[in-house]
């Protein structure tokens, strides 16, 4: 019987022996954990596989560059595996666990260090393990007057963690890599990588501008498994003398069609500049009416319980948020020009933080749209208990149509599998996230069940239908990735071989091994 | 659609958000460690764990014992909390904070 809890695939307990001898003298004991009373918090995910599938072999808690440099040396020396977390919060999409049982987890929270925060030009320059909320509390201590991008999970997530999956917010930045700016990034050979115009000796524009000289390499080291990430620039918006959240409701599924196409040429213009929300009425609800409460049954919850919800709690069948943000005058403006093309709808209802005092939805999605984090989101996780979630990420174009058919084609798959269509779309300027949210109850076999097969069939329809998931969780990279064509992957692959030719990063982060 | 144009006030407030902007400037010294359980409280549990929005029960006189447990291995959607994110002491803060 093992001492360990699982081992690397292919590496015997006696060369895993030494392996961890040598992280012991890099890291000190106390930074190498092994038991499985230790690992325990690295075990737990919310997907639809036993826990078991994702047991890390040991977790090496690293605070500086040059331990990580060590660090990937004994991992080639052994042909160690390992997975890199930075807050290790990325919940519903694999959680701290790694990618296949026996990996490594290599844990930077404690790497925490906000680097730099510049006020003129408005940028931080963060570590690993920095959280939102500790971004969030360093600018209001300082009394910076700016404003960053977060996440709804964010008080307890991170901007750059967050960033390298692509991850997006709800501010006029939201589109967070987009508004990243330089990487510091630790090679499979040891080396560091400073991107960009972090090349350059004494240079003081790594964090304003992108693309430094020759290809822009900042991409290959999101949503990938080329480099760890050491260092992230984060551009950080001027905080406006004013700032409007308002909320529009629609009373019919349908209405999404026309929501989408009222709403298209206002992002796209920015008259509203921030990431804009649509939600459904359950990812509304959530927040604070159960399942239980509203529908027993089995099977999805019928149309005429959720209307029936949607009402009772003066919610929409969807659910716009989006904000202004400049001079009152600017605002002013552009209000009426919102107005003005919203009324031509009217079935809506646009409600402002007057009519909306003491909701806390509403709040929750202002303060997310001003970049103060919350948790509020979590209340998805309420509305069928038991702890299991996994997101169904499809991007779809801004056009009504095509959100009307994502929508009804992700509800009919989900309602084969007994499961409630909880989405919203994420809007882009030209493109949108569809984020499906597939809720089960993770200490119910049939459910586990049904939420893989649910998985399964979205992704293969969605796929057939040609619409791409832009981001997936540990259990589905491999599928995901075959959904991009073999010319993509097999260009990650040589990518890798040239980059990590012993494939120690990551394997199996975003299908590449 | 009776838009208003007042170039003179905008041209104002930009120009005071310019002055707030240029008088700042720092290097950032945070430690992101914990200074006490309140803080653990307030920045992490209490998000979900106090009244408004009440997303978990009122832990708030909760058993020490289901304290550390919940904290270190979860329980059904809460996620685990790791020895780098909570260390031994700011839960021992934390417990006491509860109490």
């Amino acid at each position: 019987m093992s001492k360990y809890i699982a081992l690397p695939k292919g590496v015997s307990e006696a060369a895993f022996d030494k392996a961890i001898a040598e992280f012991r003298k890099i890291l000190g004991a106390d930074n190498v954990l092994t038991t499985a009373e230790q690992l325990t918090p690295y075990r737990k995910t919310m997907m639809p596989v036993a826990d078991d599938a994702h047991a890390p072999a040991a977790a090496l808690v690293a605070t500086e560059v040059e331990q990580i440099q060590k660090i990937v040396a004994v991992c080639n020396k052994y042909k160690v595996p390992v997975w890199t977390i930075s807050t290790g919060k990325n919940l519903g999409y694999g959680s701290a666990a790694p990618g296949d049982r026996g990996q490594v987890v290599l844990d930077l929270k404690r790497m925490n260090r906000i680097v730099e925060v510049n006020a003129e030009l408005g940028y931080a320059l963060v570590e690993p393990g920095v959280t939102y909320q500790q971004l969030y509390d360093y600018i209001q201590e300082k009394k910076l007057p700016l404003w960053m991008s977060c996440p709804a999970p964010s008080a307890i997530a991170g901007p750059l963690g967050n960033t390298v999956d692509r991850g997006v917010g709800y501010t006029p930045y939201g589109e967070h890599f987009l508004f990243s700016c330089g990487m510091e990034v630790v090679l499979a050979t040891g080396e560091v990588l400073r991107t960009g115009m972090g090349g350059v000796e004494n240079s003081n524009t790594w964090q304003v501008f992108k693309w430094g000289y020759g290809p822009y390499l900042d991409g290959l080291f999101t949503q990938s498994n080329y480099g760890i990430v050491t260092k992230l620039g984060i551009w950080l918006m001027p905080a406006p003398p004013a700032y409007k959240p308002f909320c529009i409701r629609f009373p019919d599924d349908t209405d999404i069609v026309d929501i989408v196409e009222t709403i298209r040429p206002l992002r796209i213009s920015m008259i509203i500049p921030n990431a804009i929300v649509i939600a459904s009425t359950i990812w509304e609800a959530a927040v604070t009416v159960k399942r239980k409460e509203v529908y027993k049954g089995s099977g999805q919850i019928p149309d005429d319980i959720v209307r029936d919800m949607a009402k009772k709690n003066n919610l929409g069948a969807w659910n716009v948020y989006a904000a202004l943000y400049g001079s009152p005058e600017q605002i002013e403006v552009n209000w009426q020009i919102i107005n003005h093309f919203f009324k031509k709808h009217p079935k809506c209802r646009i409600t402002t933080e007057k009519e909306e005092a003491g909701n806390p939805v509403f709040q929750y999605r202002a303060d997310l749209m001003r970049g103060k984090p919350n948790l509020t989101e979590f209340g998805l996780y309420n509305w069928r208990g038991g702890g299991g979630s996994i997101w169904f990420s499809p991007v779809s174009q801004a056009m009504g149509s095509e959100t009307l058919k994502q929508m009804e084609m992700a509800k009919r798959i989900m309602a084969r599998h007994g499961l409630d269509y909880v989405g919203e779309f994420i809007v882009g300027w030209r493109d949108m996230h569809h984020i499906i949210d597939v809720l089960f109850d993770k200490t119910k076999p049939e459910e586990v069940k049904a939420a893989h097969d649910c998985f399964s069939e979205l992704l293969a329809e969605f796929s057939k239908a040609g619409y791409g998931t832009y981001r997936t969780n540990t259990a589905f990279m491999d599928k995901v990735a075959d959904t991009y064509g073999p010319v993509q992957k097999a260009v990650f692959k040589r990518l890798k071989k040239a980059l990590d030719p012993n494939g120690i990063l990551a394997p199996g982060k975003s299908g590449i091994r | 659609m009776g838009i208003k144009s007042t170039p003179r006030h905008v041209a104002i407030a930009l120009g005071g958000l310019a002055l707030a902007i240029t008088s700042f400037g720092a290097i950032a010294d945070s430690s992101g460690k914990w200074s006490s359980g309140k803080e653990v409280y307030d920045k992490v549990c209490g998000y979900c764990h106090e009244p408004n929005p009440g997303l978990a029960p009122n832990i708030k006189g909760a058993q020490p014992n289901d304290v550390r447990e919940r904290v270190r291995k979860g329980h059904r959607a809460m996620p685990p909390f790791r020895q780098t994110e909570i260390d031994d002491q700011a839960l021992a803060q934390l417990v006491d904070f509860l109490k």
